[in-house]
């Protein structure tokens, strides 16, 4: 029977087949640079699932792209198990695109019933500590990924583009092509740092490089940088609370955010309800109402905090339970003046009614 | 007669634009300051126009590299293109600023009809996938419309901005009652014809009036 599938569905099966025998193997986890797979993703994969043995199948890939269809990454994923159906008991399903996020989520929904055991990684945010390190720690993952060089990673944001924005952290060596003049325009910040003499002429293949600071997530940065450039057919049209957080921090640096309207809204409004209700997890939404001038969320968050906060080694924290344990501190990027303003609306009623009682 | 001259109007779309988009009309003459990779990179149109293989984008290039060796462009200095004398100068100015990434120049409700003329727009530039999500926000409120008599050209609106369902529900209500006259294609709604084919391709009147006959066998 010929074989219907793409191309790229054929390399799919081939890389989670030799992902499946490396591992089956049990002999050599570093899996050479083959497939689009680098050796520093399987090495972090590897960490990450370190009690993997050959009865579960990992399939991490940079291949769960825009240009795959969801069906065609189901299809693949379901051929494997159907090859391999002897052995197979979990699937672990990771990536780091910042595009795969909800389509990890709906693959994972879809395998729900033909798996016993089925877990999603999304590593789209590998600058900062993830939730679940499997069994060992990030210092180690980051140690064994600083073995090999930072991955290379190259985007197309303005496939015309003047400029290569190159952003380096210790596991990624992300690039990205972008229009200065397009940047300038929309952000103060860019503008300030790309001076007139920088805008290389347009269509004459000259091109600037600028590094920018190692202080936020490479995925949100690309996400914003997609939207300043109007390139809106990979976004998402819903993004994890996290992946939020960071987009704000991006925008909040570049002084952006009000040209992420109506992306902004769309992505906010599964999170609003937050605003006014204490949920942990979702302290970072006072900085996210901030960012994007959501004055009733920003509002009510405001006040919720000044309910739930306190002073301890003269840092503004938040109780997450009644016990005051495990308090949380408010987001790093928040301006001491929020602060200022939520500590006020705790102690300054309190100060107004012990001092009129004086007069 | 020179108190009826068209109204000049330069709009800034892009702060630092490196090409203008002339568009002529009966009343205004605008004139808009546009960025040519972002047009390139949001427009298959602008792609090809502004390639190196059609003479815009030589001229482009050629301005470019002149722009390089001059301390500062005057206004000669960039490329003009002319935008098809139907176009709304509103709509453009509003998918301009779309392609732009300028948000806070968009509305968030256009009516029906100003919706038909970005789709017209985005058609000819074949740009309606950068409309993401403004076509959304404008043809949810509208969407009710489609059915009504008069708002025939829906059928265009939903396939510019691939509104599937949409699209399929009124290609089935025109099927019965779409005609060909004088070689034109038309519905009949209530009695009177509703000419349709000012811009729809020809793919979809091919299959208009294939369908009953495709129906028949």
């Amino acid at each position: 029977m010929a074989d219907q599938r793409s191309t790229i569905g054929e390399d799919f099966v081939h890389v989670c087949n030799d992902i499946y025998n490396k591992y089956n193997d049990d002999r050599d986890t570093s899996i050479k640079c083959q497939h689009n797979l680098k050796p520093c993703d399987n090495v972090i994969f590897a960490e990450l699932h370190k009690g993997f043995r050959s009865r579960n199948l990992l399939v991490t890939d940079s291949k769960l792209q825009a240009h795959l269809t969801l069906d065609s990454i189901l299809k693949d994923i379901e051929s494997v198990l159907r090859a391999t159906s002897q052995c197979i008991q979990s699937v672990k399903i990771g990536s780091y695109r910042h595009h795969d996020c909800c389509k990890l989520n709906e693959i994972v929904q879809s395998l729900q019933q033909k798996v016993a055991n089925i877990e999603s990684l999304h590593l789209a945010t590998f600058s900062r500590r993830p939730e679940r390190t499997y069994g060992c720690t990030w210092d180690q993952i980051l140690q064994k990924a600083g073995a090999y060089p930072p991955m290379p990673s190259f985007l197309y944001i303005c496939p015309y583009g003047d400029m290569d924005i190159v952003l380096k952290s210790p596991v990624i060596d992300a690039t990205y092509r972008v229009s200065s003049r397009q940047l300038r325009a929309r952000s103060p910040v860019f503008c300030d740092l790309i001076s007139p003499q920088a805008v290389a002429p347009a269509h004459t293949g000259q091109r600037h490089k600028l590094e920018v600071e190692n202080v936020h997530d490479c995925t949100a940065l690309a996400v914003v940088l997609y939207i300043l450039h109007a390139q809106v057919e990979k976004l998402p049209e819903r993004i994890l609370f996290d992946n939020l957080v960071e987009i704000a921090v991006v925008c909040d640096y570049y002084r952006c955010a009000s040209a992420l309207m109506p992306w902004d809204e769309e992505w906010m409004k599964h999170w609003t309800r937050y605003a006014d209700t204490f949920a942990p997890g979702y302290e970072d939404g006072l900085f996210v109402w901030w960012v994007f001038e959501v004055e009733g969320c920003f509002r009510q968050a405001t006040k919720l905090f000044a309910g739930k906060g306190f002073f301890q080694d003269d840092e503004f924290m938040v109780a997450v339970n009644d016990e005051h344990k495990n308090p949380k501190k408010l987001h790093p990027s928040i301006p001491q003046a929020i602060i200022g303003m939520v500590t006020y609306s705790k102690f300054g009623g309190l100060h107004n009614h012990i001092y009129a009682q004086i007069q | 007669m020179s108190d009826r001259e068209p109204k000049a109007v330069r709009l800034d779309i892009c702060t630092y634009g490196d090409m203008k988009i002339a568009l002529k009309t009966s009343t205004v003459n605008v004139t808009y300051h546009v960025s040519s990779i972002q047009l390139r990179c949001c427009s298959p149109y602008f792609r090809a126009m502004l390639g190196p293989h059609y003479a815009e984008g030589g001229k482009l290039r050629r301005m470019a590299a002149t722009a390089a060796t001059m301390p500062s462009g005057s206004e000669d200095s960039l490329l003009e293109v002319t935008a098809e004398d139907e176009f709304d100068p509103v709509a453009l100015a509003t998918v301009l600023y779309v392609l732009h990434s300028r948000p806070e120049n968009v509305p968030r409700s256009i009516t029906s009809e100003n919706l038909l003329e970005i789709a017209i727009i985005c058609n000819f530039y074949d740009c309606a996938e950068a409309m993401r999500p403004w076509d959304e926000l404008w043809i949810t409120p509208l969407r009710d419309l489609a059915a009504k008599p008069g708002y025939e050209y829906w059928l265009f609106i939903s396939w510019v901005f691939k509104e599937g369902g949409l699209f399929e529900q009124l290609s089935k209500k025109f099927s019965t009652s779409g005609v060909i006259v004088e070689g034109e294609f038309g519905v009949m709604v209530e009695g009177e014809l509703v000419r349709m084919d000012c811009h729809l391709p020809q793919g979809i009147i091919g299959m208009y009036t294939l369908y009953p006959l495709s129906g028949a066998t």
